[in-house]
This record gives C-alpha cells, structure tokens and sequence, in this order.
C-alpha cells in the first residue's frame, strides 16, 4: 500500500517537473513539443497528487474512507449519477444541434456548422452502437 | 413525484421493521453497505432497490422479499 503511495506521489513530482520543463525550454524547442510537455505534465500531476491524497487519507482516516467508499457505491447515488450523465448528455447533444442551427444564422464558417452536426451524429452512433452492445449483454 | 426508478405500486416495511427492532437507519446502512439517504428513500417509497438489495434487505431481516415489499397492482 505504501509503495502504491509513494508510486503516485513520484508520479505527480514527475508531472510537476514535466509541466516545468515546458516552461524553461519555451522557445528553445518547438511549440507542439512544449504543449505535449505541458499537457502530460499538467495531467501526470493532476492525477497522481490526486491519488496520492487519497492513499494517504485512506492510511490516516480508514473509517472516513470505507463510508466514503459505500457511498460512492451506492446503487441510489450510481442510479442518480447515471441518470443525470444520461440526462446532462441528452441536453447537450440538442444544444450543440441548436449551436449549428444558430451558426447557419449567424453566417459562421461553414466547418463550424459541420463541426456541430458531427458531433450530434457521433453521439446518436456511439448511443445506438451502445444499445446493440447492452442489448448483447442483458 | 414518481419514484426515480418507476415501480409504482410497491410498497414496503421497512420502516415498521426497522423501528420494531430498534434499530436506526444508519445502523441498517452500514449493515447493508448502503448510504441512509438510502434507507430513507426506501422507506418513504421515493426509491424502489434493486433485486440484490431486496435480498440483502430480506436477509438481514430474516424474512422473505415478499413479506417486507408488498406490490400492489394499480387497477387498470
């Protein structure tokens, strides 16, 4: 467990010294190269200090942490996580069909306009993919 | 409102059986390894369990699903 521990933390040093890099060298190397540096960086840190919290409140509060645990497993709390993803991604597939109906108004570039539709359709694909899939499976 | 998972026309006992026993809703949480808002949504029916909690539920009790959640059919 503590190795787990000290495996996230050298994980977030990593990305901090990532992300730090990229700032040091700007200039000096290619702007691509810079954004991957900072972007791994940014996101090493963000998870591994953020698993590395966890480990660590987990070794000090155990108690805190298994009612913590029961309550993210709740099966009320997953069916209200689950119907407000559903509900939330429902929303914003329309809202992104009215961005490209608003774009044709406003006279946007027309990659804008299709750049909402192809969202739309890829949502309605990957939703239909994924209703074959659990028919499938249950 | 209607319950978030549907299920009208189900009702249970559970908090006639808990309060028989003496026992607080928390209590029955950690005993079923669920949250009380759990346990209060059950019994004041806003929330139907799933199959699995129903048995636990049942288990815990020592009494059979159909003795703690009683459905009663809406008339058509």
């Amino acid at each position: 467990m503590r190795k787990k521990t000290k495996g996230y933390l050298a994980l977030g040093v990593l990305g901090a010294v990532l992300a730090v890099l990229s700032l040091i060298l700007e200039g000096r190397i290619s702007d691509p190269v810079g954004g991957m540096l900072m972007g791994t960086g940014s996101g090493l840190f963000a998870f591994g200090f953020c698993q590395w919290r966890m480990r660590r409140w987990e070794e000090k509060d155990p108690e805190r942490m298994h009612q913590a645990t029961v309550e993210a497993n709740d099966e009320r709390n997953v069916a209200i996580r689950r119907r407000a993803q559903a509900v939330s991604g429902e929303v914003l597939q329309w809202a992104v069909m009215a961005a490209a109906w608003v774009s044709i108004g406003l006279g946007a570039p027309l990659w804008v306009t299709l750049a909402a539709v192809g969202v739309f359709l890829a949502k309605s694909i990957l939703e239909i993919a994924l209703m074959v899939r659990y028919q499938r499976q249950m | 409102m209607r319950p978030a998972n549907g299920g009208d026309g189900l009702k249970n006992r559970l908090e006639e059986l808990r309060k028989a026993r003496g026992i607080r809703q928390e209590e029955l949480a950690e005993a079923l390894e669920v949250s009380r808002q759990t346990i209060g949504s059950l019994e004041n029916g806003r929330y139907n369990p799933s199959i699995l909690l129903a048995f636990k539920i049942a288990r815990y009790f020592g009494m059979t699903i159909e003795e703690i959640f009683l459905y009663e059919e809406e008339p058509s």
